[in-house]
């Protein structure tokens, strides 16, 4: 059996007045039914951008998937028709955002947003019957009072409660993939572990593919299956998630987690940033795009771009010196 | 709700009760009155006796606190007295073309928002297409050509038509008839003034409902219903008209208090004998009286249609609706 979702060599750009921004350039990567995938990357890496060219959500102009394939049940959703798109959008694949203050409409309450997109996609669905699994939906992600909170609007909610709202619209549908772009971002701490827990949980066991995207390796370590690292619009490296936590080989993928503090590691001195910044995107050359920032670039990093190396099993990394990379950690 | 708007009623007192302050002193600052404008307005000679005959039966040789007081007790007796030039009662006098001017403002405020809306969000929904670019220009001419002279165009328009299709010239009624007596007759002669001004007022709002939209689109539940797999045209009119119309409300809703007395040279163009044109008169006759409630009335249609928004906020907006 194929992959439930597979992205091959997706390139999404952004023409812009600037120069043309190569936000996906050349990424690829499955996801299984069931299998929950985190994209991991800094601000600017194209994680996000290519989330929303999975649904199609890229603001055009000025962006465009300008190469590539995504198939979903063996259907090319980067150029399928707008009406083909439309059916898969809150049906098959749905999607949850970072900003769960902005992302429900403040003037439609609670309940018409969550039947929306039943009453949208389900056949011979009636709102009585949509209203009362939004209700059950409610209940199902931890709201108290859901019979009561449908006809309340996004701005008596907190901001946990609208991520759980944003959860529940999700699972409206029961999708087979649900795309979590930063979902816990832009919640507090204490309630960031709670909605993954929540979403953790659903998806297994409504059995549900996920697509985390984060840039927090905590998350990647507690709740993915496997994990892809992006880098300035490609993946640098993937693997299981063990495999990338314990044995990364990107240096990439070393900086990230040296950068971040670790429970499960004698306590550092101090924490270790990754240097430098991101590349400008619409400058990019031919050579590898991370290596002003690597501690193990040579000449021919400039010559030209790693391609993914088998590692180990199911794990490949796109660099000239994985294998030094390794050496150089005690983890 | 109910406890708002009474609320909002009471603060309408003192509004009102500043208005009056204002009027009735500006309004006699002014050097002479309406009997110098009677009896020695084309620069005769007027003897100063007949001046103060006339003076004292119009009371305006009371003192000024007087006069003041007996402006403001007849709102409570329910008696706003006459017309200082025409002798005839100031409710009367506004009564008889009051009808007309609100009709001429309910039809210009529903063509312009009729115009507008639609236009607004095609002009958004396309933007920087030739589409945008046409809604554009059309809103743009607008705001440039004075609706008189469109009125004339209209006229005009009219006359050379009707002359080409029927082989005689006609032209709207110049006479007003009540809606309820003959609706044809008044919407003929009525809907041209309408569309004059409606299109004018449409254009400000065709921009606002515009640029609302454009901003509107930009964020993020709107994305969230096309992720939903909503089709376009909810996410337009349910996801994000609903949030784009409420600076669109305030532009329509000030056009028409403004289109209830401010109407003057429409009202010359088509003939009307509406509220505007018994301003000016009642200026220029120094009709103190007749002024001041003329004042009154629009300042009370401000207010209430202040109201009139704020409730409808309300109603478009559930975070106005509980806070």
């Amino acid at each position: 059996m194929g992959a439930l979702l597979e992205i091959d060599n997706l390139q999404t750009h952004f023409f812009t007045s600037g120069g043309t921004v190569k936000a996906v350039d050349g990424v690829s990567y499955d996801v299984n039914a069931g299998e929950t995938v985190a994209v991991v990357g800094e601000s600017g890496s194209g994680k996000s951008v290519t989330a929303l060219s999975i649904l199609r959500l890229i603001p055009k102009p000025p962006g465009e998937i300008v190469g590539g394939e995504i198939r979903f049940q063996g259907k090319n959703l980067a150029f399928c028709s707008e009406e083909e798109i439309r059916d898969i959008r809150g049906k098959d694949i749905s999607m949850i955002f970072q900003e769960p203050m902005t992302s429900l409409n403040p003037v439609l309450s609670i309940g018409m947003q969550l039947t929306e997109p039943m009453l949208a996609h389900l056949p011979g669905m009636t709102e009585e019957a949509a209203k009362e699994k939004a209700v059950k939906l409610l209940e199902m992600v931890g709201i108290n009072e859901p019979r009561r909170r449908i006809d309340q609007y996004p701005h008596h909610l907190s901001g946990g409660m609208r991520q759980r709202v944003m959860i529940a619209m999700s699972l409206a549908c029961e999708p087979k993939l649900i795309i979590a772009d930063e979902p816990t971002t832009a919640l507090d701490v204490t309630i960031q572990a709670q909605i993954l827990e929540l979403m953790k949980n659903l998806t297994r066991e409504m059995g549900v593919a996920m697509i985390i995207i984060t840039h927090n390796l905590g998350v990647v370590a507690r709740y993915a299956d496997r994990v892809n690292v992006m880098y300035a619009g490609r993946i640098v490296e993937t693997g299981k998630a063990a495999d990338i936590y314990h044995r990364p080989r990107h240096p990439y993928t070393l900086a990230l987690l040296k950068s971040v503090p670790r429970m499960d590691q004698p306590r550092q001195e101090k924490l270790d940033p990754v240097e430098g910044q991101p590349p400008d995107l619409t400058r990019l050359d031919g050579g590898c795009s991370f290596r002003p920032r690597c501690k193990f670039a040579e000449d021919r990093c400039a010559k030209s771009f790693p391609e993914l190396e088998e590692m180990g099993e199911d794990h490949y990394s796109a660099c000239f010196r994985s294998k030094e990379a390794l050496s150089e950690i005690e983890l | 709700m109910g406890k708002y708007i009474l609320k909002r009623m009471l603060l309408m007192v003192p509004t009102l009760f500043g208005a009056a302050v204002l009027i009735f002193f500006l309004l006699r600052l002014v050097p002479g009155d309406v009997c110098e404008v009677r009896l020695a307005g084309a620069g005769l000679y007027a003897d100063p006796e007949a001046i103060a005959i006339c003076r004292e039966n119009l009371g305006l040789n009371k003192p000024l606190m007087a006069q003041f007081f007996d402006f403001v007790w007849g709102y409570f007796i329910f008696d706003l007295g006459v017309s200082m030039w025409t002798g005839a009662s100031v409710v009367h006098e506004i009564e008889i073309r009051f009808q007309l001017s609100l009709q001429v403002a309910i039809m210009a405020t529903f063509v312009a928002t009729v115009i507008s809306i639609p236009l607004g969000i095609i002009s958004a929904v396309n933007q920087n297409t030739w589409l945008d670019y046409c809604v554009r220009g059309f809103a743009i001419a607008g705001i440039a050509i004075p609706s008189f002279w469109l009125g004339l165009i209209i006229i005009l328009g009219l006359l050379i038509i009707t002359q080409a299709i029927t082989g005689s010239p006609w032209m709207p009624p110049i006479d007003y008839k009540p809606i309820w007596e003959d609706p044809v007759y008044n919407l003929s002669q009525l809907i041209w003034p309408a569309v004059a001004t409606g299109y004018r007022y449409s254009a400000v709002a065709v921009r606002m409902t515009r640029s609302a939209m454009l901003e509107v689109l930009r964020e993020d539940y709107v994305r969230t219903a096309r992720a939903k797999g909503m089709i376009e045209k909810v996410v337009i009119n349910r996801h994000a008209l609903k949030n784009a119309l409420l600076p669109v409300v305030t532009i329509l809703a000030l056009e028409f208090a403004f289109l209830m007395g401010g109407l003057v040279v429409t009202e010359q163009v088509f003939n009307l004998n509406g509220l505007g044109k018994l301003f000016v008169d009642a200026v220029g006759n120094q009709d103190f009286n007749l002024t001041q409630n003329l004042v009154m009335l629009v300042v009370l249609i401000f207010v209430l249609t202040n109201l009139v928004t704020d409730v409808a906020y309300a109603w478009l907006d559930p975070r106005i609706r509980y806070s």
